[in-house]
């Protein structure tokens, strides 16, 4: 395939999902306030918890936790429930075989709609939470915060292509696969520092790779220092980020080649 | 020859066959809707107990037991979630299922047919959560638990009058939009989150605290904090009367609202 053609693809998928998102305006703003109105809900009340003193430390943390799970979350639901659907139940899965485009390709594509979603959502919390804790500082370091996010979301990418081709193959939507969403919020070191969880528990969050990525976020946030250290975190960060990445764009072209263009897509639309 | 009209009651009576029939046949939803609650419920102690201390939040909230309050919150609103979703997302689903044109032709106004599908619901919703919240309540409280469940069901009876009259009207101009997703989906938690329900209202951004004033949830969540208090039933009667007001009003509201949608929607047609 060459460069023109690539671009041509590239072009093409971007503008679709552009279009997808403007034709669904409604859905689309219902979509990036409803996760975000609900968790919320549970964030003013968690903060009613701490000590008022506590506050403007505690609020940046928890207000980049939720942001970080969001874009997670978004991701996953973007790919994989989107793979169910609406890719499978329009009969799209055949349409880009015949393009010669992989559907892993098309998928990435959905980022388009993820950030701007996740744009609106995020700024829907920082709204609330700073009006509830005056003089909350969000930013410290924004290297660290843009690639603390960058790496989530190349792990978030490829997991949700993982679940998005389990899907294919199994007659159950991808996203009913992901039975990890909100464990991972509480144990998975996105919510609060590793270092806040509770002993046993932190060998978990050290086990999920969201974890260390988002202790380099909350560093660039409000420099809290790493568990295991800036250095290494933010290597484990980029290592895991692209070995996720890798593993879900390799598995995806697994089962199309493999099962898909042989035995047709198993996975249900609605149901 | 005799001839025999639908009657509102037969409507009311089909809807309440249609909604018992539906738990019978999906028994892991019905399971799903008593944990709810408890999930809701471990959810903000498992984030408070990590920020902070129960005993600030009891002593900031000016409630006995932070548990049982965290308990009948989480009632209230999985009452409001199942009612909004069920009486809000009612034309939605029966668009999904390809009834909605049968629904437009029965020979009963509108606003008449969508008010008499909310019934089982306004009924039937509360008194699943309020059962799932029994045990956890007498368990803490004793006899007072169960008084206070009860009391719980009874405000949240009232408190759903209103809101089953302003998610008929939802419903009513979902058909107006012409998108197939679910839009109003964000409803639930938007009315959660000015409630208050897990949090005093006070600490929400002013043009958020206004919203609340017309907004029946925060009378049933001011009832649930009144029957938890430490300090007596001060709001109670004050949220009795305004929820009394708003049953009328919305419910009123609905008839000519939904004739002018009913109008647009036998001429225009949905998509």
């Amino acid at each position: 395939m060459g460069l023109s053609e690539r671009a041509y693809k590239l072009k093409a998928i971007l503008y679709l999902h552009a279009l997808r998102t403007w034709r669904y305006k409604y859905s689309f703003i219902n979509g990036s306030i409803n996760t975000m109105l609900w968790v919320t809900i549970f964030l003013l009340g968690a903060i009613l918890f701490a000590k008022p003193e506590d506050l403007p430390r505690i609020a940046p943390v928890m207000f980049w936790g939720v942001s970080a799970w969001n874009i997670v979350s978004y991701t996953v639901l973007f790919i994989a429930g989107w793979t169910t659907w609406f890719l499978v139940t329009t009969g799209l899965v055949e349409e880009h075989f015949l393009h010669n485009t992989s559907l892993s390709t098309l998928l990435s594509g959905r980022l388009v709609s993820v950030v701007f979603e996740s744009v609106i959502a995020i700024a829907l919390v920082y709204f609330v939470l700073s009006s509830v804790v005056e003089g909350m500082d969000v930013v410290d370091n924004p290297l660290f915060i843009v690639y603390g996010l960058a790496c989530m979301v190349a792990m978030a990418l490829g997991y949700g292509l993982v679940l998005s081709a389990a899907g294919l193959r199994l007659s159950i939507p991808g996203t009913l696969l992901d039975i990890s969403n909100f464990v991972v919020f509480i144990v998975g070191g996105i919510a609060t520092p590793i270092e806040m969880l509770p002993k046993p528990l932190r060998l978990v969050a050290i086990a999920i790779p969201y974890s260390h990525a988002a202790e380099v976020l909350r560093y660039g946030a409000v420099g809290i220092e790493p568990y295991l250290g800036l250095g290494l975190e933010a290597a484990l960060s980029g290592i895991l980020a692209a070995g996720m990445l890798a593993a879900g764009l390799l598995y995806y072209k697994y089962v199309e080649d493999r099962y898909v263009r042989i035995h047709g897509v198993k996975g249900i639309g609605r149901m | 020859m005799k001839v025999s009209y639908v009657g509102f009651i037969d409507v009311v009576r089909a809807e309440f066959y249609s909604y018992i029939r539906f738990y019978k046949n999906n028994r892991a939803f019905l399971f799903a809707a008593f944990i709810w609650p408890y999930l809701m419920m471990m959810l903000l102690l498992g984030l408070g107990y990590l920020f902070g201390d129960p005993r600030v939040y009891a002593e900031r909230l000016g409630v006995r037991s932070p548990v049982l309050y965290v308990v009948s919150a989480s009632t209230v609103a999985m009452s409001s979630v199942f009612i909004i979703d069920e009486v809000a997302g009612y034309t939605l689903y029966n668009r999904w299922n390809g009834t909605l044109p049968y629904l437009i032709l029965v020979p009963m106004p509108l606003s008449k047919r969508l008010l008499s599908a909310s019934i089982p619901s306004v009924l039937l919703s509360p008194a699943i959560s309020v059962a799932s919240a029994l045990p956890v309540a007498v368990y803490i409280e004793g006899l007072r638990g169960f008084v206070l469940v009860a009391s719980l069901y009874a405000a949240i009876i009232l408190g759903m009058l209103p809101l089953a009259g302003l998610s008929v009207i939802v419903a009513g101009l979902v058909l107006t939009t012409r998108e197939e997703s679910n839009i109003a989906s964000s409803l639930a938690p938007f009315m959660l989150l000015v409630s208050g329900v897990f949090y005093p209202v006070t600490i929400l951004p002013r043009v958020l605290q206004g919203v609340s004033v017309v907004v029946p949830v925060r009378y049933v969540v001011d009832i649930a904090k009144s029957l938890a208090s430490t300090t007596g039933a001060g709001q109670l009667y004050a949220a009795i009367y305004a929820l009394t007001l708003m049953a009328f009003a919305y419910n009123l509201l609905t008839v000519p609202l939904l004739s002018g949608v009913e109008a647009r929607v036998r001429i225009h047609g949905f998509e």
